[in-house]
């Protein structure tokens, strides 16, 4: 079999998938008529490519091409030893940070006290002889460096554990309450980064403004107020005095979604709607917490970039205030948020335990809180090795993205 | 003023007067007659369907069984893990399970045993043999029938493995278990327990499917994916971290559950669940604070049940230590701690004293004429002072033995009510001239520091005092409780675990007096021996007790009833679930639509014969 044919049967199913969605595309985002001229006029291909800014879109070219393509940025990238330095140094040291982590997270969760059988041990029906029987089940006998052991083996075999208390395996429990955690918190993350970094710009740029004053007013007295109570005051006004009150609107107060709403009976429209109509509160909440936040950081990062001589100069060209913020002041003082932006994504699996608690939202965080009040070790461990996971990764693309922008860094 | 009793009669003579009136004119003949008479037809017929319509559900709540229907949604505190009755390790996941497994016998508000999948049981006259006889016609949810094998899988598989945790210590007196017919079944015990170990410990087991589970190890096995049980609600789904949807079972055998579908809602704070029951997002929550039990006194839709738990917190002294180990030294701590005032302040008014003999203060083994150690300062000092516990360098402490009496108070930080105690008590003792610190720390680290984890380990013992709780091990309902609290040759009332260093003459004499309530089969006898376990105990306090827990549920009233409700038994209790109905047949839909597809279907009969003899005629 020569190169090609294995690139031509490796990539004709990916070929295949791109033609679906390029279909799918059509259909929903061009009337047929309008699409048919522009197919004419061979541009439509050329706007999805350049609309979606990924080549795979464009599916009359073989995808040989797009090997092709991925090949040569792969070698430009290899041929520019200072950006290849750079990366491979990054990813050498998120690799040994991640096996540290992992070294890390094992310990702690074993000299922490408490454990499983203690859950047992505490019933006082339960029968006191039991306990050993459960640790010795559970290998909790062995000595520590042996659980270690057992450990790595099955974490390299993706083995994330099995959960003393739910008796499942770790990962098809965090895959159960991880969409929830992702929905609430995800969105909460990207809309609180987006509004966070652009309201932080502005109130930055206008440093002193009755807005920027507003602006940090609200910062600090939302900051002073705990999350528990702002998600309780949330409800006591939008849940139940709206409904008391016959307001026009009110959302639900506790859970994810309306137990009897289900796609068999209700198909996927409604319980989307029901979904949303559960989300608002928490998310809410959430982003009005992140979007401040976010903000803020963005804000001092601004004023302090304000304050370089490259922002006199650009003011001096006579350049207007929108284009001194936007090309010069918000690009630089974007570099700090892109870092947080990284490290704060390992954090979204982790949940929110305070408002899922308030609102009874399923999701990790609670999850994750309980196998800490049980001493479910391989629960815990399973979960902080992803977490941990994926803040190296976020991290690591982070750092790559810098290198890509500032040439400074990976010259450094 | 209109008398109905007549309307009735003149509507008919108005009709049938009307109807002679029109035929005797000759009308019926004519095109605009038989209009007026269609007329006076139509009128009659709507009258009758708005009559049937506004009174559907009148004529429905008369005279018959709760209606069936209804969406019940009730509180869960937290998620569960596990959904085997092998291996549940959480009150909710029992409560959960409670829903839809069945057991052979299960005890009721009145704490009275009830048979439930067994009909009756039988003992022989030194209760070493029991026969229990099932019920006819009972089946699985999946259809299957239930049978005494499934009865003897459950028990085997207990009986086979010790490891498993909801084993009950009767199995290591189990000798054979045996299947007389698809309906009887016999375990010969090697002793003759008490029918309460038995139908307690035993019989209320809840009973597994051996068609489904014969495959299975127990001890791994979650059962949460589709738990087949043979109780009143039937499975339909579990959102972890949301919800548990149940259905009724309609083929169940005792009369009951009327509620279409139960909702378990996890509800992990108080105060989300009281905003959601005020709006009808739940219909029972309990333990709310007395702020917002205020609140709800002031809702029409809502009432309270209030009643007392199988729960008594006291203050734990560890024994190994001077002066815990003197008598005189526990009997003054207690008659120096205003326990109504704890009641009143950390317990918001809930809850009684708890008798100096940790036993609850009601039932029939309860004996009243122990001392009751009453609120006393200047008798608790007189005390203190007679064992020469003295305040000798007049600085406001008391010392002895040369150096300034100081505890160390552990407390659960989990629980602002047993925090809230434990500072109250710390605040007594200063009125007596001992210093206590209250020291939160997680319940773990409690239990672990007071011998809770058994065995041997560097913390254990590590404390002076604890304020814990404690089960009473059904000291309201059998007379084996002493033994399971106080026994030191039994697991709980060993030297480990709660009295840690209780000894002497009483300890043994104690431990002898419930060795020979064990076995002792003159109930008059039992309950003289018990008496003799309560003085001994309210004079040694090996214990120092405080209250027994009282607790407060709330309710809606505008949609569901028949809530059983007991003095010491919460209200979503198990027969509630089969008890609990609709107050009105739900709204719309069904009576509407059927009352207006009968009167449509008058209308139409009628127009159908009135025609038809037109034609006739």
């Amino acid at each position: 079999m020569s190169v090609m044919d294995f690139f031509q049967r490796v990539y004709s199913p990916i070929s295949g998938f791109f033609e679906e969605i390029y279909d799918f595309l059509s259909e929903i985002l061009q009337k047929e008529t309008i699409y048919k001229e522009i197919q004419k006029e061979d541009v439509f291909s050329q706007r999805i490519s350049k609309r979606f800014l990924i080549i795979g879109f464009y599916p009359r070219i073989s995808p040989l091409w797009y090997i092709l393509l991925i090949i040569i940025s792969l070698v430009n990238f290899w041929r520019n030893k200072r950006l290849r330095n750079y990366v491979l140094k990054k990813l050498f040291f998120a690799v040994i940070a991640y096996f540290i982590a992992i070294i890390v997270v094992f310990i702690i969760y074993h000299v922490l006290p408490g454990n499983p059988a203690d859950l047992f041990a505490m019933d006082p029906r339960a029968d006191p002889a039991l306990r050993d029987a459960l640790l010795q089940r559970w290998g909790l006998d062995q000595p520590l460096i042996n659980q270690f052991f057992i450990f790595l083996r099955n974490l390299f075999q993706g083995d994330l554990g099995y959960s003393f208390l739910h008796k499942r395996p770790v990962s098809e429990l965090i895959g159960e309450r991880l969409p929830w955690t992702l929905l609430l918190l995800g969105s909460s993350f990207v809309i609180s980064g987006v509004v966070g970094i652009l309201l932080g710009s502005v109130v930055a740029w206008r440093r002193g403004s009755k807005l920027d004053t507003t602006f940090v007013l609200t910062y600090n007295v939302y900051n002073a107020i705990p999350l528990f109570f702002t998600g309780m005051i949330f409800i006591a006004v939008f849940g139940y005095q709206a409904r008391i009150n016959n307001w026009p609107f009110y959302f639900p107060i506790l859970g994810g979604k309306t137990p009897w709403i289900n796609i068999e009976t209700s198909g996927f429209f409604l319980v989307l709607l029901d979904v949303l109509w559960h989300l608002v509160l928490p998310l809410t909440v959430l982003v009005i917490y992140g979007v401040l936040s976010w903000s803020w950081f963005m804000r001092g990062n601004l004023i302090n970039v304000k304050t370089e001589d490259y922002i006199q100069t650009a003011k001096a060209k006579g350049l207007s205030d929108t284009q001194v913020l936007f090309r010069h002041g918000f690009k630089n003082a974007l570099l700090p948020v892109i870092t947080n932006i990284g490290m704060s994504i390992g954090g979204l699996i982790g949940g929110s335990v305070l408002v899922e608690t308030v609102f009874g939202y399923p999701g990790t965080g609670s999850m994750l809180y309980e196998a800490i009040l049980y001493g479910d070790y391989p629960l815990l461990q399973g979960s902080f090795i992803i977490i941990a996971g994926i803040t190296l990764l976020g991290l690591l693309l982070a750092e790559i993205a810098y290198g890509f922008i500032d040439p400074r860094i990976r010259s450094d | 003023m209109l008398n109905i009793n007549y309307f009735p009669e003149n509507l008919i003579y108005t009709y049938t007067n009307s109807l002679t009136s029109a035929l005797a004119k000759g009308q019926r003949y004519e095109k605009k007659g038989m209009i007026n008479l269609n007329k006076k037809f139509l009128k009659l017929s709507l009258f009758f369907m708005a009559f049937l319509m506004s009174s559907a559900p009148f004529f429905a709540a008369v005279g018959q069984q709760p209606f069936v229907g209804g969406r019940l949604v009730v509180p869960l505190s937290a998620d569960i893990h596990v959904l085997t009755p092998f291996e549940y390790g959480t009150t909710y996941e029992g409560y959960v399970l409670g829903h839809m497994y069945d057991s052979l016998v299960q005890y009721d508000v009145d704490n009275q045993p009830q048979p439930v999948l067994c009909e009756s049981w039988w003992y022989n006259s030194t209760y070493e043999k029991w026969i229990f006889t099932l019920r006819e016609n009972t089946f699985w949810h999946d259809g299957e029938v239930l049978d005494t094998a499934d009865v003897y899988f459950t028990w085997t598989t207990f009986l086979d493995d010790p490891t498993i945790s909801r084993r009950s210590w009767l199995y290591n007196y189990v000798d054979e278990i045996t299947v007389l017919n698809a309906t009887a079944i016999q375990v010969e015990f090697t002793y003759g327990p008490k029918p309460q170990d038995v139908l307690i410990e035993f019989a209320d087991a809840w009973i597994v499917p051996e068609h489904l589970w014969n495959d299975k190890d127990v001890t791994t096995y979650a059962n949460i994916e589709n738990p087949i049980g043979s109780g009143p609600f039937v499975f339909e789904e579990w959102s972890p971290g949301q919800y548990f949807r149940l259905s009724r079972n309609a083929n169940y055998y005792l009369d009951g559950p009327w509620v279409e579908e139960k909702i378990l809602q996890i509800v992990p704070t108080i105060e989300a669940g009281f905003y959601a029951l005020s709006v009808g997002e739940l219909e029972t929550l309990t333990d709310v604070p007395p702020e917002l039990e205020l609140v709800a006194q002031n809702d029409p839709n809502i009432d309270s049940h209030e009643y007392l738990d199988d729960y008594i917190m006291y203050l734990g002294v560890n024994h190994r230590r001077w002066p815990n180990n003197v008598t005189a030294f526990r009997q003054a701590i207690l008659q120096g701690i205003d326990r109504d005032a704890i009641i009143e302040i950390a317990g918001f008014g809930r809850g009684l004293e708890a008798p100096a003999s940790m036993s609850l203060p009601w039932g029939p083994y309860y004996d009243d004429t122990i001392p009751d150690y009453a609120y006393d300062v200047l008798a608790a000092n007189a005390t203190l002072d007679s064992i020469g516990i003295t305040d000798s360098d007049a600085d406001g402490y008391r010392e002895g033995n040369g150096t300034e009496l100081t505890f160390r108070l552990l407390v659960s930080g989990e629980y602002q009510q047993s925090v809230d105690t434990a500072t109250i008590i710390a605040s007594y003792m200063r009125k007596l001239g001992i210093e206590v610190i209250v020291e939160p720390l997680l319940w773990a680290n409690v239990w672990k520091r007071i011998g809770g984890l058994g065995g041997t380990y560097a913390e254990k013992y590590d404390y002076d005092w604890c304020f814990a709780g404690w089960v009473s091990f059904w000291s309201d309902m059998h007379p084996n409780w002493a033994a399971w609290m106080f026994n030191e040759d039994l697991k709980w009332g060993s030297d480990n675990y709660n009295i840690p260093g209780w000894e002497g003459a009483y300890r043994t004499q104690v431990t002898d007096l419930t060795n020979e309530i064990m076995t002792e089969t003159d109930e008059g006898v039992v309950l003289t021996k018990l008496d003799q376990v309560q003085h001994i105990i309210a004079q040694e306090l090996p214990y120092i007790p405080v209250r027994v827990m009282g607790r407060i549920a709330l309710y809606r009233n505008d949609s569901f009833t028949g809530w059983v409700k007991g003095p010491t038994t919460g209200l979503d209790n198990w027969e509630s679930w089969l008890a609990v109905h609709l107050v009105e047949p739900e709204e719309g839909d069904g009576f509407q639509v059927m009352t207006a597809v009968i009167a449509v279907g008058f209308l139409l009969v009628g127009s159908f014969l009135l025609k038809r003899r037109r034609r006739l005629k």
